[in-house]
């Protein structure tokens, strides 16, 4: 994904970049060693000028190889949106078969019920995401402010979620979890005024 | 004995290592937006001169997309100096600019929790660990107010501004640091943070 947009980004800027300096009258000096002075600076010819309309009438190939390379683009683009999508329709509901979907729920209560047990634990909620070839468990923990959050981690690890996964047939299922505290308020924070009576 | 404590402890190492790596790419932004938008570039962009291009190499003088035969002409009447030209290109380098920014890693969303499991990632929120430590600064005597400055991408270490209304600090620094790094204990994040405290008192 990150290797994509930056290719992309790369082209982007390298054309843009390329135009950038073409009419700031950078290439002028190059365009008049190879072509001479008679089409003038290249800063003030038409973008499509018609000397490259006579290299492409010249050139048949240039037309059908350009055309090849921006089809071959276009499929890439869409490919990608596809597999974009995809992931991210899977992140909401799993591209798991029947079976498991039903064993996922039964495990996940217990899932729940069990992380709520657990000291500092105000609420959880877990979700099966991804594909059968790429699953994952999304857990998320809303703890009490002053909560053990290691010792909450290391019990759901060792535990609940192991459980989890031999409930559901996947052993190396990988589990994310996300803690989040009871009341997240921003700011200076002063330490409560004494009730005085 | 000794040889299954180094394979136990290799093991271990080598456990470590996999938590950290699915922490980071759990955790690291995953730039759908850039992605997306990316990819639709792509596909339109590549589609339309696609389809132009296989029309002129079949010697076809229509164009068939919509709106490509008046930027064409366009095309021909301006030069590469023009005002208008420069600011397209200037425009198309900056979009490049911000698809290159966009694909560097960035930093991973929430502090990521130490654990020796890789098939567990655990996170805390960055809002929610200053201010877990931002209590644990209160509880301490004496201490009025309390703001913390969590890790960042360049700082490394913990921030706490901490206020106490007593005219005489004493220790209060050093007690306020060691509060905050029993929290941190009871935390446990992937990369423990230094604590730097800043202390204000009163002095009139």
């Amino acid at each position: 994904m990150r290797i994509a947009i930056a290719l992309t980004g790369a082209a982007l800027f390298l054309c843009g970049g390329a135009a950038l300096a073409a009419g700031l009258g950078a290439f002028d000096a190059l365009a008049a060693l190879s072509a001479g002075a008679s089409g003038g600076p290249l800063s003030a010819r038409p973008l499509i000028d018609v000397a490259v309309l006579r290299f492409v009438e010249d050139n048949t190939w240039f037309l059908v190889t350009a055309a090849v390379v921006a089809e071959v683009a276009a499929l890439a683009g869409q490919l990608w949106l596809v597999l974009q999508c995809r992931a991210l329709i899977h992140r909401r509901w799993p591209d798991v078969d029947a079976r498991t979907r039903v064993l996922a729920r039964s495990a996940a209560e217990d899932l729940n019920r069990d992380a709520r047990d657990l000291p500092g634990v105000e609420d959880s909620r877990v979700r099966l995401t991804g594909t059968v070839v790429r699953p994952r468990l999304r857990m998320r923990i809303v703890c009490a402010g002053d909560a053990h959050l290691s010792e909450i981690y290391g019990e759901l690890g060792a535990g609940p979620v192991e459980r989890y996964r031999y409930m559901i047939g996947m052993p190396d299922l990988p589990v994310v979890i996300r803690f989040r505290s009871a009341s997240v308020r921003f700011g200076r924070r002063r330490r409560p005024k004494p009730d005085i009576h | 004995m000794a040889e299954t404590l180094v394979k136990d402890l290799i093991e271990e190492a080598r456990n470590e290592r996999r938590a950290r790596r699915l922490a980071v790419r759990e955790f690291r932004p995953r730039r759908a937006f850039a992605g997306f938008a990316a990819a639709l570039l792509v596909t339109v962009v590549g589609g339309v001169a696609a389809v132009e291009l296989l029309a002129a190499a079949l010697g076809s003088a229509v164009h068939p997309v919509p709106g490509v035969a008046a930027a064409a002409d366009a095309l021909r009447r301006r030069a590469w100096h023009d005002p208008e030209v420069l600011a397209g290109a200037g425009a198309v380098a900056v979009l490049g600019l911000a698809f290159l920014l966009a694909s560097l890693p960035g930093r991973p969303r929430g502090v990521p929790l130490a654990g020796s499991d890789p098939r567990l990632a655990g996170v805390i929120g960055r809002a929610a660990l200053r201010r877990a430590l931002e209590d644990a600064a209160l509880a301490v005597p004496g201490i009025e107010r309390a703001r913390v400055r969590g890790p960042g991408p360049v700082r490394r270490n913990v921030v706490v501004w901490a206020t106490t209304h007593y005219r005489n600090p004493a220790n209060l620094a050093d007690l306020v640091r060691d509060a905050v790094d029993e929290r941190l204990d009871h935390i446990e994040p992937m990369r423990r943070p230094d604590v730097d405290v800043r202390l204000g008192w009163r002095k009139d």
